[in-house]
């Protein structure tokens, strides 16, 4: 997937000094100052994290989407340094629990421990767990048992935790960043695609490049470790958030994005050959939602108070390619989920043509 | 919201969706015309090619098929253009989404209009700040549009077919001419070249053959008058006496007509063979008198063939007949068959058994007496070879007389038994070749032949005989069926030995094979005739005459019974031009055989038509000597 964020925004900037995003009204110069302060965040994560700018976007949609991310990638291509760049530049709380076998779910949510204050009276208090954040990087989540990972995983759907019959909320913003190592599976639980269906994103780190490779080598070993600045606060992510669900969508391009879902389906009227025969499952309405959702926060990301078609095929790679179930023909055939998103997009273009 | 936006964008679809159905009305109409041009061409093609003077190939269907095909792909043609088209506009036609569509492709906005227009239309969800925000935004992004259509996109690869194929029309009737007259112009040349190749008119019929016509056309005359004779038999009779007029009226269509009024005769021979040429049915219609008259006159002109009918039916009549009607049928007899001057025995009594015992033993030759009957031609061939045929008719009328006696008084089964003897006597005499209408038919289609084969000699002299150069040709030799055909010996008809064929440039014929027909025959034999083996071949400067001259065949020319004429195969190499057209030559080969007829029958038509053809001149000038070499090789035995 290539995203490409314009370095200058058809908008004009507004005379004089921009006023605080979270509390102007939308307007043209609001959305400036959006697109103006994504740009920044994004820049400095890409500062800290070489040679990922598919990743770094992603990241960011996932986060302005109010949703949860899944990474997979090899260890070592920089998982855990996004999440931590993006926290700080953010002044997130944030927080990492490596997962392992075991990990209870107690030690994700936190428990109640028995407390004697100064008169020697004893009374139950909560101490909450890692998941008490507004960024949990969850590493290797599929090395926890279902059990830890339910507990998780309803902390992302609720935004809240239930600890000794009390309900208690997250802090706003809340997102999970979950890691997942594709090789030595041995030993590992891995997600069932109903748990999986709750990620908003599922992210593939690629391997950088020589390039890219040779800067990290360059920078990241020396002497002086590079700090992170703070681009943007709690207030103004959150503003943004709500203006992510403000952009405009048309029905034409909701059409767009329910037909790509429905072609998901082996069995749907307008899908492709190779779903046909090598998915055994479609997408769920959840993922159209997270194609409308996604795509409003790549509009954003890219300063329109619209969104487009070319909005959702921008996001339908890490909406849809953890959503699909393969068929036993497609591990035969070493067809992997994104072939089949080309697929859909191509035989999308070709009805967006006719 | 204002609706200005989607006003501009329904205009702008308007007249976008004119432009597409203008554009595809003459990206149609191209192919109408591509179509049109196609279709007049396959169905003029035909006529193109001969008024080009060139020669349409025989692999490709002729020219009413042509047709056909011409409108059938045209009308195939219309409506799949009609549909086609239909089809296009329908797709290409855009609606006000599609528009905006356009011009954000356009104006790289990224449904920035679409989403404006569903803004103005109501039906898009997010909040009225965002929607204010989208329609401005589109607004200003409008007005630097210019106008979104299409450029005009003319079909301009079918108009300019259409226009090459119109051009072609136009021009490939200018340039058939143009060909034709080259092709002409080459003709002349070649004419000139070959001077001796040109085509003199028509000759007329020489005396020779017209008297041969005109008396076959009166002998076929007079065997129509014959009463006993079949009605189908009579019809074909006059069939072929048309064809021999028309042969005369008309020298042009002498060699056809000759040949189908020889096809009508050997079909009337084939019948005959099956049915007989006579009929019992109009001979039971006519009265005694008119049957004694016609017996009377058939005996006189020597047909005995049809007296033996006559006197079958009146031996039919007379044993059935009352005493007043044998009175009268005796009238009628001495009437017709008045006494002889010659002596005849004075006194004859009524007849009796022994009297019938009598006349049968003059089967075994004992009837010396005036009272011999018609049973003694049955007396064995030593004492008939003894009688003439004067003193047949005599014996003939005699019994007459005696039948006249006989039923004068009454005696009704003893003058039928005479009769039905002397009709027996006559039918065997006919059965000889003696009086019988197969032998003058067959005389008449032997004359017609020869009158044919004259007539077709005198046109390939005047065509092929001239010029210098003549000379025998390799063909020349002796082939199969030479010998003394029937008839030759002691046969009461005259044989004629073997015919040889001339060829028209000399080529002498290389029949003259010989047969086993030799022996006694009853009638007339032609041997088979000589035919050129192959072109024969001049001295230097002359040109080389065609030879395959007109046989005859080893028998009888189908009214008679073929004599048994074996041959054999003789190749004989070709030479001259046409190579390879005349190869081999098999005389009279394989006897007899009906087939052999039949086919005979078929070439002789086909090859008279294809040789009148040439001679009008239907035929191109580099063709005609293929066709004459062709029928030249197919030629029958």
């Amino acid at each position: 997937m290539q995203t490409v964020i314009p370095s200058q925004s058809p908008m004009q900037p507004p005379p004089g000094q921009p006023a605080p995003v979270g509390v102007m009204p939308i307007t043209e110069q609001r959305l400036y100052q959006a697109q103006e302060a994504l740009g920044g965040l994004k820049a400095e994560i890409e500062r800290r994290l070489y040679g990922q700018e598919a990743l770094v976007v992603q990241a960011i949609i996932g986060l302005l989407a109010r949703g949860n991310v899944l990474i997979e990638g090899q260890p070592g291509l920089g998982k855990t340094l996004l999440v931590r760049v993006m926290s700080e530049a953010l002044h997130l709380d944030f927080s990492r629990i490596q997962f392992t076998p075991d990990l209870m779910p107690a030690d994700i949510t936190g428990s109640q421990s028995l407390v004697h204050d100064e008169h020697g009276r004893a009374s139950l208090e909560f101490r909450p767990g890692p998941v008490f954040a507004n960024i949990v990087l969850a590493d290797e989540i599929n090395r926890a048992t279902p059990k830890t990972q339910s507990a998780l995983l309803e902390a992302m759907q609720e935004q809240s935790v239930t600890v000794g019959g009390g309900r208690r909320p997250l802090p706003a913003p809340f997102m999970v960043i979950a890691t997942q190592n594709p090789i030595e599976m041995e030993g590992t639980y891995p997600l069932p695609e109903a748990q999986l269906d709750r990620f908003l994103l599922k992210l593939e780190v690629a391997f950088p490049s020589f390039e890219t490779l040779r800067d990290i080598g360059l920078h990241t070993t020396g002497k002086d470790e590079l700090a992170t600045a703070r681009v943007m606060d709690k207030a103004t992510l959150v503003s943004l958030q709500e203006l992510v669900r403000e952009i405009a969508v048309a029905p034409h391009v909701a059409e767009h994005a329910a037909r790509l879902t429905m072609a998901t389906h082996p069995d749907a009227p307008d899908a492709p050959e190779p779903i046909r025969k090598y998915v055994r499952y479609g997408a769920s309405p959840r993922a159209m939602q997270a194609l409308i959702l996604a795509g409003r926060a790549h509009a954003l990301l890219c300063g329109r108070a619209w969104m487009s078609e070319e909005d959702i095929h921008q996001v339908a790679h890490p909406v849809l390619r953890h959503r699909m179930i393969q068929s036993f023909d497609a591990k035969l055939d070493n067809v992997t989920n994104n072939d089949l998103v080309d697929q859909l997009l191509a035989t999308a273009a070709k009805h967006v043509r006719a | 919201m204002s609706s200005d936006l989607a006003a501009t964008v329904s205009r702008w679809t308007r007249s976008t969706n004119r432009r597409v159905l203008f554009e595809e009305l003459l990206r149609a109409t191209g192919w109408l015309a591509i179509a049109s041009v196609t279709a007049l061409a396959l169905h003029r093609l035909p006529d193109l090619v001969a008024r080009a003077h060139a020669t349409w190939p025989q692999w490709l269907p002729g020219a009413t098929t042509m047709a056909v095909l011409a409108y059938g792909l045209g009308g195939l043609a219309l409506v799949a253009i009609v549909v086609r088209s239909g089809l296009r506009i329908s797709r290409r036609r855009i609606d006000a989404l599609g528009m905006a569509r356009r011009i954000d492709a356009q104006q790289g906005t990224k449904d920035l209009v679409a989403t404006a227009l569903a803004v103005e239309a109501g039906t898009v969800a997010g909040s009225a700040d965002v929607q204010q925000v989208v329609h401005d935004r589109a607004r200003t992004a409008i007005t630097t549009v210019d106008r979104p259509l299409p450029r005009f996109a003319a079909p301009g690869r079918v108009l300019a077919a259409a226009g090459v194929l119109g051009a072609a029309a136009l021009t490939i009737p200018w340039v058939a001419d143009e060909l034709a007259a080259i092709a002409i112009a080459e003709a002349e040349a070649a004419e000139a070249e070959v001077a001796a190749d040109e085509e003199p008119p028509v000759p007329p019929l020489d005396e020779e053959t017209k008297a041969r016509i005109d008396e076959a056309i009166a002998e076929l005359q007079r065997h129509e008058e014959n009463p006993a004779l079949r009605r189908d038999a009579r019809e074909q009779l006059a069939a072929a006496r048309d064809h021999l007029q028309r042969a005369l009226d008309d020298p042009k269509q002498a060699a056809a007509s000759l040949s189908r009024a020889e096809q009508a005769l050997r079909q009337l021979a084939k019948e005959a063979k099956r049915q007989g040429l006579f009929d019992q049915e109009p001979l039971s219609n006519m009265g005694e008198e008119q049957l004694t008259e016609a017996m009377s006159k058939a005996m006189e002109e020597g047909q005995h063939d049809t007296a033996a009918a006559m006197g079958e039916e009146l031996a039919r009549r007379m044993e059935n007949a009352s005493e007043p009607d044998l009175r009268r049928m005796a009238e009628a007899f001495r009437k017709r068959f008045p006494p002889t001057s010659s002596p005849r025995p004075e006194e004859r009594g009524p007849r009796t058994g022994e009297d019938e015992s009598k006349s049968g033993e003059s089967k075994s030759g004992e009837s010396k007496s005036g009272e011999s009957k018609s049973g003694e031609s049955k007396s064995g061939e030593g004492e008939s070879k003894r009688e003439t045929a004067e003193e047949r008719r005599e014996r003939w009328r005699k019994a007459l007389e005696d039948m006249a006696r006989d039923m004068e008084r009454g005696e009704s089964g003893l003058s039928s038994s005479e009769m039905r003897k002397l009709s027996e006597e006559l039918s065997k005499e006919a059965d000889r070749g003696n009086g019988s209408m197969g032998r003058s038919l067959d005389e008449t289609l032997s004359e017609i032949h020869g009158a044919r084969r004259r007539h077709l000699e005198e046109l390939g002299r005047e065509r092929e005989g001239k010029g210098p150069g003549e000379g025998k040709g390799p063909g020349e030799g002796k082939g199969p069926g030479e010998g003394k055909g029937p008839g030759e010996g002691k046969g009461p008809g005259e044989g004629k030995g073997p015919g040889e064929g001339k060829g028209p440039g000399e080529g002498k014929g290389s029949g003259e094979g010989k047969g086993p027909g030799e022996g006694k025959g009853p009638g007339e034999g032609e041997g088979p005739g000589g035919e050129g083996a192959s072109e024969g071949e001049g001295p230097p400067g002359g040109r080389p005459g065609p030879g395959g001259g007109l046989g005859r065949t080893p028998y009888g020319m189908g009214f008679l019974p073929p004599g048994s004429i074996s041959g054999e195969r003789v190749d004989v190499p070709s030479g001259g031009p046409p190579k390879g057209a005349v190869r081999i030559i098999e005389r009279a080969a394989q006897g007899p055989g009906r087939e052999s007829e039949e086919y005979a029958d078929i070439h002789h038509e086909y090859s008279a038509v294809a040789e009148a053809a040439v001679r009008r001149e239907e035929i191109p000038l580099t063709r005609r000597d293929y066709i004459r070499s062709y029928f030249q090789a197919v030629r029958p035995h």
